[in-house]
C-alpha cells in the first residue's frame, strides 16, 4: 500500500486538537485568502476552462491549503498534518495506468494528460441512486448491455426482503453482497463477466458493507471500492477503517470528494480549491488509486450547473498539467430518464469532462434521488465524449457548445422534470428502450449534431 | 436622523457580516435610547438581506453563520431592555434537529440550522448520527415545536421513519411536528410516513414557519 496508513492513524489520534467549528471557519478564511492570493476567478461564460496559468495556480494553492489546514478527524478532533515532501511523494507515486477488470473485458484506466492521445474511460451506471429490489437486475442490465461503457457502477439497493436497509445494520451486509451478485449476473448475461465494477458496495455506508464484499464472489481485486473524504477536508474512523480494509485485500480504491459550492470553502473558486486539496489528501492518507469528484451546488445539487461544471473543469486541468491522477467526475443531472433535459445535461457534462482530462463516474439522474434512470442516457454520454474526442474540439468550441446546451436545460433547476421510472422508459423483458424514449434520444442527438458535434454514428 | 443613521449602521454591520461591529452598533443604539423594537427591526432587515444573498450565492455559509452569531449576541444584549418594557423576547419557536442515525453529512444540516436561526428560531442542533429516541428525549426536554430530521443516505431513512414510530410507541403522537429533508428524502416518502418535507434550506424554514405560525405545531 502506498499510504503510510499507520502513521496517519497515529496523527489522527495525537495531532493538534481543534474544535470542529473553528476548523470550518478557518477553512473559509484560508480559502478566501488563497483564492485572492492566487487570483482564481470563476467566469460563468468560460465553463470549460482553458486558462492554463490559472489551473497551475489552483494546483499550487491546493498544496498550500493542505499544508495550512491538514485533514480533520471528526472522531478525535485532531488534525492530520502534512509536510510538502509527503504530499509530493504521494502524488509522484500515484498510479498512472491501471488495468481494471479481467480477461477480455479489461480496460486501462489512465491518469489523463492533455493531448496524450487517449480518450476517457467511461463508467456507466447509476451512482447513489436508490433501486428497488425488483428492478435492480433489469436496471443494471440496461447498462451492462451498452458496449460503449467501459466499466460499471451499481446503484444502491434500498430494501432486502422488503425491509429498508439500515446504515451499519445486518441488512447493509446483505445489501452490499446482493448488489454485487446481481451486478455480476447482469454483466455475465451481457457477455462481459470480467468488466470492472467501480465503487463496489454502493450501499456500504459504513465499513461493514465494504468488509462484507471482500471476497472474490463479490468484489474481486480487479474491482474497486470507495473511500469518501468527508466535507470539507475531514475523515473519521469509519473512513480510515475502509482504508485498512484494503490493506490486505488489494482491490482498487477511489476517493469520493463532495465539496459544497457555497459551503465552508466559499464559492466555486473555494470549492475547486477544496476539491483539489481533498484529492491530494486522499492520495496521501488513503493511498487511493482513483478519485471521484462530485461538487455539490448548495441550492440545485446538480453537477450540470455552471458552477459545478467549472469546478470539475479547472480541477481536471490543474492535475492534468501538474500531477496527473485518474479522476472520474460524477455527472449528476436534475432531470430524469425519458426527458430531453437529461440528455442536454448529459451532453454538457460529457463535453466538459472530456475536455478537462477527466473520466466519468456516470450519471446520477434526478441527482440520485429517484430510480428514473436507464442505460440509454449513459450510452449517450459515451457517444458525446467520443464525438468531442474524435473531433478534437478546441476549448473555445467546447465552451460555446456547453453554453448553448446549458440554455436547453437551465429552466429545470427551479422546476425539474424528474422523468419516468425505468419500467416506463424500458421494456423490462427485452431490456431495450421504449419507442418514445428512443425517439427523444434521437431527436436530441440530431439537435446537438446540428449544433456542430460530429457523432461517430 | 441620528436614530436612522444608527439603525442603518446596525443593518449594514450584520449584513456585511461583522459580528463585532454589529454588537458595537447595537450598544450604541441602546446608549442613544433607540427603541429596542426598532433595533430588532434593523437587525432583522440586515440578516434577511444576508439570507437573500446566500440564496443567490452572493455570500456563503460561513458568512451566514457569522450573521446568525451576531444576531444571537445582539438579541442577548437587548433582552433586559425588552423585558423591562414587557416586550416579547423569546424565539419564534424551537426546533430540534439532527442528521439521523447512520448519517454524518453535516453541511446541509448546518445550512438549515443557520437559516432557522436567522429566521429567529431557537435551534437545538444535536449534530450527526443521532438515535431517534435521543431526538425525542431532547424535544421533550426543551419543549420543542418541531423535530427536524436530515439525511443524505437512503440507508438512514429507516431511522427517520423510526422517529414517528417511536413517538407513537411512547404515546407522543401529535406532540411534535416532524419534518425531513436531505438528499435521500423525497416528498413521497415523507407523505408515506407522515412527515413534512423541505426540498432545500429555504423551503425548510418556510415549512417550519407555516407549521408553527399556523398554530398547529403541537
Amino acid at each position: 500500500m502506498r499510504s503510510n496508513i499507520f502513521e496517519y492513524i497515529r496523527r489522527a489520534q495525537n495531532g493538534t486538537y481543534m474544535d470542529e467549528n473553528d476548523f470550518n471557519m478557518k477553512l473559509f478564511r484560508t480559502c478566501s485568502k488563497l483564492v485572492k492570493e492566487y487570483d482564481i476567478k470563476f467566469d460563468k461564460e468560460k465553463i470549460v476552462v482553458g486558462d492554463e496559468a490559472m489551473a497551475d495556480r489552483l494546483f499550487k494553492a491546493s498544496l498550500d491549503l493542505c499544508l495550512e489546514m491538514g485533514m480533520f478527524c471528526v472522531d478525535t478532533n485532531r488534525i492530520i498534518e502534512f509536510t510538502m515532501e509527503e504530499l509530493q511523494t504521494a502524488l509522484m507515486l500515484a498510479p498512472q495506468e491501471m488495468i481494471l477488470g479481467e480477461g477480455k473485458d479489461i480496460r486501462v484506466m489512465r491518469a489523463r494528460k492533455f493531448d496524450d492521445g487517449y480518450r476517457m474511460t467511461v463508467c456507466g451506471g447509476c451512482p447513489g441512486t436508490p433501486l428497488p429490489e425488483e428492478l435492480f437486475l433489469p436496471i443494471m442490465m440496461s447498462y451492462a448491455k451498452e458496449p460503449l461503457l467501459d466499466i460499471i457502477i451499481p446503484g444502491s439497493l434500498v430494501t432486502v426482503d422488503g425491509m429498508g436497509v439500515e446504515t451499519g445494520g445486518p441488512l447493509e451486509i446483505r445489501a452490499c453482497r446482493q448488489e454485487m451478485m446481481w451486478m455480476r449476473e447482469a454483466l455475465e448475461r451481457a457477455g462481459r463477466p470480467g468488466t470492472h465494477i467501480y465503487a463496489a458496495g454502493e450501499s456500504s455506508a459504513t465499513e461493514l458493507g465494504t468488509l462484507a464484499i471482500c471476497n472474490p464472489r463479490y468484489m474481486r481485486i480487479s474491482d474497486s471500492h470507495m473511500i469518501p473524504v468527508l466535507s470539507e477536508l475531514k475523515t473519521d474512523k469509519i473512513r480510515l477503517s475502509r482504508v485498512m480494509t484494503g490493506y490486505e485485500y488489494p482491490a482498487f480504491t477511489t476517493s469520493l470528494i463532495d465539496p459544497i459550492i457555497g459551503g465552508f470553502g466559499g464559492g466555486p473558486e473555494g470549492a475547486a480549491l477544496v476539491q483539489a486539496a481533498a484529492m491530494i489528501m486522499s492520495t496521501t492518507v488513503y493511498g487511493v488509486d482513483m478519485h471521484c469528484l462530485h461538487p455539490i451546488h448548495n441550492k440545485y445539487i446538480s453537477g450540470s450547473t455552471k458552477e459545478g461544471l467549472w469546478v470539475d473543469s479547472i480541477t481536471g486541468r490543474a492535475f492534468a498539467q501538474n500531477a496527473p491522477l485518474a479522476s472520474l467526475a460524477d455527472a449528476w443531472t436534475t432531470a430524469g430518464a425519458g426527458t430531453e433535459e437529461i440528455l442536454y445535461e448529459t451532453a454538457a457534462l460529457a463535453i466538459t469532462q472530456e475536455m478537462s482530462a477527466l473520466h466519468t463516474d456516470s450519471l446520477g439522474a434526478t441527482n440520485g434521488v429517484y430510480p428514473n434512470c436507464s442505460g440509454l442516457e449513459s450510452r449517450f454520454f459515451a457517444e458525446v465524449t467520443l464525438a468531442a474526442f474524435n473531433q478534437k474540439l478546441t476549448v473555445d468550441e467546447a465552451n460555446e457548445l456547453v453554453l448553448r446546451l446549458f440554455k436547453k436545460y437551465e429552466h429545470g433547476f427551479e422546476n425539474p422534470d424528474l422523468g419516468l421510472p425505468f419500467p416506463e422508459v424500458y421494456d423490462i423483458k427485452t431490456i431495450e428502450p421504449k419507442k418514445e424514449w428512443n425517439d427523444t434520444y434521437k431527436r436530441v442527438k440530431d439537435d446537438i449534431a446540428a449544433m456542430g458535434l460530429n457523432f461517430a454514428f | 436622523m441620528v436614530d436612522k443613521d444608527i439603525l442603518q449602521h446596525i443593518c449594514t454591520a450584520i449584513e456585511t457580516p461583522d459580528p463585532d461591529e454589529t454588537v458595537k452598533a447595537v450598544e450604541k443604539a441602546v446608549d442613544f435610547g433607540v427603541a429596542p423594537l426598532e433595533i430588532v427591526g434593523a437587525l432583522t432587515d440586515g440578516i434577511t438581506t444576508l439570507g437573500d444573498k446566500f440564496e443567490r450565492m452572493e455570500c456563503f455559509l460561513p458568512e451566514l453563520i457569522l450573521g446568525a452569531d451576531a444576531m444571537d449576541v445582539s438579541m442577548k444584549l437587548l433582552k433586559p431592555k425588552m423585558e423591562e418594557l414587557n416586550l416579547e423576547t423569546g424565539p419564534a419557536g424551537t426546533v430540534v434537529i439532527s442528521n439521523i442515525q447512520g448519517d454524518i453529512h453535516d453541511i446541509g444540516r448546518d445550512i438549515v440550522v443557520t437559516m432557522l436561526r436567522v429566521a429567529g428560531y431557537q435551534v437545538e442542533d444535536m449534530g450527526h448520527d443521532v438515535k431517534p429516541n435521543l431526538m425525542i428525549d431532547k424535544a421533550l426536554e426543551c419543549d420543542a415545536d418541531i423535530i427536524a430530521v436530515s439525511t443524505l443516505l437512503t440507508t438512514s431513512l429507516p431511522f427517520a421513519r423510526e422517529v414517528l414510530r417511536l413517538l407513537d410507541a411512547r404515546g407522543l403522537s401529535g406532540k411534535f411536528k416532524v419534518v425531513m429533508g436531505g438528499g435521500a428524502v423525497t416528498p413521497e416518502y415523507c407523505e408515506e410516513i407522515g412527515a413534512g418535507y423541505g426540498d432545500n434550506a429555504a423551503a425548510a424554514v418556510k415549512l417550519v414557519k407555516e407549521l408553527i405560525d399556523g398554530g398547529d405545531s403541537k
